[in-house]
């Protein structure tokens, strides 16, 4: 059999076999074992082994232990639920505030870490607890945090558009700038989404009850000040060391962890205990998301080395349409191909291949490559292989993976809609490297 | 007519790199060569596996080919930097033409095969391809005019020994993947970095973070980009197939000293003209300093490993005889290339 | 309860301690991990004196952490499942369904970072080989050590969890049930 075709093959396989319900991490590294032992025999143990030595030596990823450690510190401390209920507290009325509050620190997180990983698993950590005990629609929950945690790889910085900079031969700089729009639309969208969903139906994220609210602003602000100081406190040891360009999301993860080990500890909120539970499930969780990844890059160096995506992309790359048309088309093959992949093999496999067309139809390189980040962003939130939905699912285990995957949905959904607003818009991505 | 044989490459550059495109001419010269009997195909930085993983990779057979570095391999064994980069010339003076010649006539071609079989251990044929350098000593935001201006300063230099020889000078090296430098400089996470040379470093865009450019580089000031092969797969092509092979790579170093004397030439014009770049030379005291720290941590290194000995004492051998000489030509070229562009940069 | 079931109870049980406590000593590596981390960017960014060893030494600890932790989030069912048409199944179906999937999916994967990740070790430790990553230049070989021990590990919680399916099997009711602690 070709290998080309045994790699699509694969794709259908893994697919199904998501679903019998096997850890997925297992069933893509044997899926992928299998797939590339016919093809290849042996030497895709080797593969393996490879893929997984570079997973373990990833300065990047590195950041998700810290940044689960200091997310465990802070929801073991009872900070972050005061700071999020403080939040309902000052919008009383309005209908799922909490929506807000997630989306508006994603976005803030995503300024900060380039890795989906760590916002998604810090978000879950700190506000699904809250949104559970507040009585918000689970799905629509889920999809704020997974969606709002994608933003982390789009907004700058990101190692996507740190990736796609060489492949595609435009700076990363300057996809950094033409992302920060696309990333604002979207978080705008998000939010929204949920609010006007919540406006409609008061059940998806209910107001604070009345007997609950607050008689008068002055103690809600005294006790948001309480709240959120500590938290600003640690914020600034992270992000703020980040944003100032003096370090990087793992330096500052470091620095993070130790910063709200001392306010924790400090301010009487942490025992043995529950720093041993911290550590613990600091290392469950990172163990899980980075098998994950590193089960998922070897599916995709698999599929990269049988030429599956090739023989598509080559495919549709010598078909006569004019160039719009051929955008389209390559903008639907990327969303097609996140469905079963992540965005490592689609960059560096399928975007070279179109990179002389759009080159030759004389398409601004800026935009199509913002277009290709918005639309792999997608790949993020397609069940089945939606690692933000695992990821979330480790963190908030009562949430069942099928609510996850509905909530995430509805977010791709809108994802597709900013695609749409991008190619009929292309000043969103090309005003801000233009003035530069 | 059987199908043809496919030969999967993997390289350590991204697809935008000129030496990717270099890579792929040599996979349409063999192609073209062969009458389509050998067919090369070449995968970007990190498809199957990431640049520092090439070596295993080829070795097992996970791919047929690998394009990297023989310095990357330094952490099995040092001397594999004196075969790709030996810093400032192996401190016997050595440019990237005079390197080549020690290769193919000096006896160079034989240790780097030694190096994979006998010392590395590895199932790899070998090939030098790509003479690339020499890499420029990088960029900086702020102008340098001595060590001591460099001091406080967060340099980005490739690992290994070389990062030894700054150690050795007294400055900071960080290291990180080249994609990384850019995003990072701009956060000031560093003050100063190296990459590969002005075409590479403008696609990946340098210009946009320093503004101060020092082509004279030491610390890479040769630097020979290598093919690995399978040798299962190697010995299983027939006899003519090797030879297209082998002249194929003959035709692409060749093509590598015109290509890059040109590309990188448009690259710093653009660099300067548009980007308002500045280049400048490199202090004196530079030179000394380098040399010298060079030289200790060579001779460090030649008591811990005999073959890293024996390797320096083949190039120290060679540079006696060919550096002499060769110096005098480039003096020629220097003072030729002086009279016209003068004191202009 | 038969003595078959009692048997396989107590030898998963066994090997569930072992799980636990080595994940006991694997989890407290986060602490030197953000210690030498955190102290690398006080003695660079503060007193602009780097340590050559801190980044090495972070990565290490990392990569070890979570590959060595893996066997005890399987212990904890930390591993993610798709659980749609899995969770209405009864105890036997999933039992069934989880030892196939074991025999066919995990052990095999397992033993190829088992046997090859030992031979990628062994050729480490008799080589000597370093990271060049800094002028450190660490050995690699605990680094290494890691991928077979990860099989290894990750192996005989496997054994656990196999014996935990065929009681479920005979009795339509997992025993030792594992809250999932996350
Ligand atoms: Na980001
Ligand atoms: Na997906």
């Amino acid at each position: 059999m070709d290998q080309q075709i045994l790699g699509i093959i694969g794709l259908g396989v893994l697919l199904c076999a998501i679903f019998i319900g096997f850890p997925i991490a297992f069933t893509l590294g044997a899926v992928s074992i299998v797939m590339g032992f016919i093809a290849l025999g042996p030497v895709v143990f080797d593969l393996a082994i490879l893929q997984t030595l570079s997973v373990m030596q990833d300065s990047v990823l590195a950041a998700i232990p810290f940044f689960l450690f200091m997310g465990f510190l802070l929801e073991q401390s009872g900070i972050m639920e005061r700071l999020f209920y403080s939040i309902q507290q000052l919008f009383g009325g309005l209908r799922g505030s909490l929506y807000l509050a997630v989306i508006v620190t994603a976005t803030i997180f995503a300024a900060a870490t380039g890795i989906v990983g760590s916002s998604v698993v810090l978000l879950g950590v700190m506000a699904a607890p809250s949104m559970i005990k507040s009585g918000y629609d689970t799905r629509m929950s889920a999809g704020a945090i997974t969606a709002g945690g994608t933003l982390g790889i789009l907004i700058p910085p990101s190692v996507m558009l740190i990736v796609m900079g060489p492949v595609v031969g435009v700076p990363a700089t300057d996809l950094f700038a033409a992302a920060v729009l696309p990333g604002l639309l979207l978080a705008f969208l998000f939010a929204a989404y949920c609010m006007v969903r919540c406006w409609i139906n008061p059940a998806l994220g209910p107001a604070l009850p009345l007997e609950m609210r607050a008689v008068s602003l002055k103690p809600v602000l005294i006790d948001l000040m309480i709240g959120i100081a500590p938290v600003i406190v640690v914020l600034l040891a992270t992000l703020g060391v980040i944003l100032a360009g003096i370090a990087t999301p793992t330096d500052a993860g470091a620095v993070g962890c130790v910063a709200t080990f001392l306010l924790t500890t400090l301010s009487g909120r942490m025992s043995i205990a529950k720093i041993k539970n911290c550590v613990m499930q600091s290392l469950q969780v990172s163990s899980m998301i980075l098998l994950l990844v590193t089960t998922s890059n070897l599916f995709g160096a698999v599929f990269s080395r049988l030429g599956s995506a090739d023989m598509i992309a080559n495919f549709l790359a010598s078909l006569p349409l004019p160039p719009m048309a051929m955008l389209i088309l390559i903008l639907l093959l990327i969303f097609l191909l996140g469905w079963p992949l992540e965005w490592v093999p689609i960059v560096l496999i399928v975007v070279p291949i179109f990179l002389p067309i759009i080159k030759a139809a004389g398409i601004d390189l800026i935009w199509f490559s913002t277009l290709v980040a918005v639309t792999l962003q997608t790949a993020w939130l397609s069940p089945p292989v939606a690692l933000s939905a695992y990821f979330l699912k480790g963190v908030a285990p009562t949430w069942k993976i099928t609510d996850i995957y509905a909530g995430m949905s509805q977010f791709m959904l809108l994802q597709v809609f900013a695609v749409i607003l991008l190619l009929i818009f292309p000043q969103l991505a090309t005003w801000l490297p233009s003035i530069n | 007519q059987s199908s043809p044989i496919k030969m999967k490459i993997q390289a350590g550059v991204p697809s935008a790199s000129i030496y990717y495109e270099l890579m792929k001419n040599f996979g349409d010269r063999v192609d073209k060569m062969s009458n389509g009997r050998l067919k090369v195909e070449v995968l970007p930085d990190g498809a199957v596996v990431g640049a520092f993983g090439i070596l295993d990779a080829v070795d097992k057979g996970v791919v047929d080919g690998g394009f990297a570095w023989t310095h990357y391999w330094s952490g099995k064994n040092s001397a594999a930097a004196l075969f790709s980069n030996p810093a400032s010339g192996s401190g016997v003076g050595l440019d990237q033409v005079s390197h080549m010649s020690w290769l193919k006539n000096g006896g160079g071609d034989q240790l780097y095969d030694r190096l994979f079989t006998e010392v590395l251990k590895k199932n790899i044929k070998p090939f030098m391809i790509q003479p690339m350098g020499p890499d420029p000593f990088g960029w900086f935001k702020q102008p340098i005019n001595s060590i001591a201006d460099m001091k406080p300063m967060k340099y980005r230099s490739p690992p290994g020994l070389t990062a030894e020889i700054f150690k050795e000078m007294g400055l900071t090296t960080v290291s990180m993947p080249g994609a990384e430098i850019v995003p990072a400089a701009q956060r000031g996470v560093i003050d100063a970095a190296e990459w590969i040379g002005p075409a590479d470093d403008m696609i990946l865009g340098f210009q946009n973070v320093f503004k101060h450019y020092y082509l004279q580089g030491l610390h890479q000031s040769t630097d020979v980009a290598e093919l690995l092969i399978n040798r299962t797969f190697w010995d299983k092509l027939p006899a003519d197939l090797k030879v297209i092979v082998e002249t194929a790579v003959s035709a692409t170093i060749a093509e590598t000293y015109t290509f890059n004397v040109y590309r990188n030439a448009i690259a710093l014009e653009k660099l300067k003209k548009d980007h308002g770049v500045k280049v400048h030379d490199t202090p004196k005291e530079f030179f000394t300093a380098f040399q010298t720290a060079t030289t200790v941590v060579y001779a460090r290194e030649s008591e811990k490993n005999a073959f890293f000995k024996e390797v320096l004492d083949s190039q120290k051998k060679f540079a006696g005889i060919v550096v002499p000489y060769w110096t005098q030509i480039n003096g020629l070229y220097y003072n030729i290339g002086s009279t016209v562009v003068g004191g202009k940069k | 309860m038969s003595d078959i079931n009692l048997n396989l109870i107590a030898v998963s049980k066994k090997i569930d301690y072992i799980t636990t406590i080595s994940g006991n000593i694997v989890g407290w590596m986060i602490i030197p991990m953000v210690l030498s981390l955190a102290y690398e960017v006080v003695a660079r960014y503060i007193f602009g004196a780097p340590t050559i060893w801190a980044y090495d030494m972070t990565f290490m600890l990392y990569g070890a952490f979570f590959m060595l932790g893996s066997s005890y989030t399987l212990k904890n069912k930390g591993h993610i499942r798709t659980d749609m048409f899995y969770d209405a199944w009864s105890h036997k179906t999933q039992a069934m369904v989880d030892l196939a999937c074991y025999a066919f999916l995990f052990f095999p994967f397992t033993l190829i970072f088992t046997l090859v990740g030992w031979e990628y070790f062994y050729q480490a430790f008799i080589n000597d080989e370093r990271f060049v990553s800094s002028p450190w230049m660490a050995i690699t070989w605990p680094f290494m050590m890691t991928l077979p021990l990860t099989g290894f590990l990750l192996s005989i919680q496997g054994i656990s969890e196999v014996c935990k399916c065929i009681v479920a099997i005979k009795l339509n009711q997992w025993p030792l049930a594992t809250k999932q602690e996350s």
